[in-house]
């Protein structure tokens, strides 16, 4: 028997309403991958570690969006009662500090990325063909778009 | 293709007739009937030699305590491809047969779980039967689509003899062994089937204290076995999404109806009023379904029996996880004329 779950309950049943809206559509036949009547264990050592760290990966992210959803809610009704302590507000304060602390590199523009990677030009001459040929066509058409729309 | 039911008996002398008579008249005939009377001092016996020798009777004479055992002693006399493993308590659908055999056309199917669904006696078998249609139509169908049956239920579950013999010892050193060997079929890479076209009748706790039991044992059972076969969580991520999906959700969620009326009584009626409204919803489908109109009070009833499954949960999780006091206890419900 399941133990008592809200969420759960709601991404099961997404889950067989998809399934079934697929069905609708003819797509009833699908199965996942890992589906094997040899055993998975027989499939080497290599497999065994990527299907575990993609494993952790899950629980982790399982772990911490119910975690969150559940601080969350039970911050807001401490909140609901006790004005000044915003449990919920100081909570979400101290996450985003945390997540906007994290300093992503910027991405570089693409003829640098290009540079760096030591990518022959060649290979941009069809982007260049595209982009070249396209922006007047895109420009004239949003030109004619904004005038017909101001008629 | 020949199929087995194997059927424990311990002191069923309200039940097993009904049970036998349903095995006896599927459409797609059993080409066996193996019960084992383990130990029953009541009429099970008298009631079994009744069918004289439609069926085959293994009789021990002291009961060996537990329903893995009795399915362990009678393993060996099952001469079926397949077998289907249920309890002297319920009674099997007439399509049953034809349903497990069709599942098994697939060859590479090792195991196939049907559905179990609660014989109608009073309001707590009425709750029952709203949680079993829940738990079958919904959680059970989504796990069967991520390819992770969490559990082939005792009740309803048929597997290939051959491989049981071969790959699945009984151990006993849990309090579920249907869900214990669940976790080894997983582990081994055994492929599970679901069909919601075997259905299993069963009989369902009658009193609050039977059913606190029944969810001591189940919950306990589910922790014991996690401890067990922890590992086989993070052979993929469709386990691992599950696996956290019930265990972690089931313990935050547990927390949190606990927590919320501490902190806040007005937001904790209004989320179980909701949860009145929302379970309503399903009630009335389910009713409609089953043609159980007992089942449409039970929106108000279950706000209190979530209570007590989360309270049972988390009771049973420290008892076996932190506290590591395993309990091995088998509890024998009262039987009744239903």
């Amino acid at each position: 028997m399941t133990p008592p779950t809200g969420l759960t309950f709601v991404i099961h049943a997404l889950i067989v309403i998809v399934r079934k809206i697929l069905a609708l559509f003819g797509f009833d036949n699908v199965s996942a991958a890992n589906t094997v009547s040899e055993g998975q264990n027989l499939r080497g050592k290599k497999h065994v570690r990527k299907q575990a760290f993609f494993s952790v990966i899950v629980i982790l992210l399982v772990g911490v969006y119910m975690g969150w959803i559940i601080v969350m809610f039970v911050g807001r009704a401490i909140d609901d009662k006790y004005a000044n302590w915003k449990v919920a507000d100081k909570t979400a304060h101290s996450i985003s500090a945390a997540i906007q602390a994290i300093k992503l590199p910027a991405p570089p523009a693409p003829i640098e990325a290009a540079k760096a990677t030591k990518v022959s030009e060649d290979l941009y001459i069809p982007y260049r063909f595209f982009s070249d040929r396209a922006s007047p066509y895109i420009s004239l058409y949003t030109q004619q778009f904004h005038l017909s729309s101001k008629h | 293709m020949k199929i087995s039911v194997l059927i424990p008996c311990h002191n069923e002398e309200k039940s097993i007739h009904a049970c036998v008579e349903s095995c006896l008249s599927q459409t797609r005939p059993f080409d066996q009937i193996l019960v084992i009377n383990d130990g029953s001092t009541d009429r099970s016996g008298e009631i079994l030699a009744l069918f004289g020798d439609k069926i085959d009777v293994l009789t021990i004479e002291k009961a060996t305590g537990n329903k893995s055992r009795a399915q362990e002693k009678g393993l060996p006399l099952v001469t079926g491809d397949i077998f289907i493993a249920t309890d002297g308590d319920t009674r099997l659908n007439s399509g049953f047969a034809a349903a497990m055999e069709k599942a098994f056309q697939d060859e590479t199917v090792v195991a196939v779980s049907g559905i179990v669904k609660s014989l109608p006696y009073n309001w707590l078998t009425a709750v029952r039967a709203f949680e079993y249609i829940i738990a079958h139509y919904f959680h059970k169908l989504a796990q069967s689509y991520l390819d992770y049956i969490f559990v082939i239920s005792g009740a309803a579950g048929a597997f290939r003899t051959k491989v049981f013999r071969d790959y699945l010892p009984f151990e006993h050193d849990t309090l579920t062994e249907d869900l214990d060997i669940t976790y080894k079929l997983h582990k081994l890479g055994f492929k599970i089937a679901y069909t919601l076209d075997a259905i299993s009748y069963t009989q369902d706790p009658i009193s609050l204290p039977e059913y606190k039991n029944q969810m001591r044992r189940w919950y306990g059972g589910g922790w014991q076995s996690l401890k067990k076969h922890f590992r086989v969580i993070i052979s993929s991520p469709n386990r691992a999404l599950e696996m956290s999906l019930i265990y972690i959700e089931g313990i935050l969620f547990s927390l949190f109806l606990f927590v919320l009326p501490l902190v806040n009584l007005r937001l904790a009626i209004l989320f179980l009023l909701g949860n009145i409204a929302f379970n309503m919803i399903f009630a009335i489908a389910a009713s409609m379904k089953e043609k159980r109109y007992d089942i449409l009070y039970v929106p108000f009833i279950y706000p209190f029996m979530i209570y007590v499954n989360a309270f049972v949960f988390l009771e049973q999780g420290i008892r076996e996880v932190v506290l590591n006091r395993k309990n091995l206890v088998w509890f024998h419900p009262k039987r009744v004329n239903i």
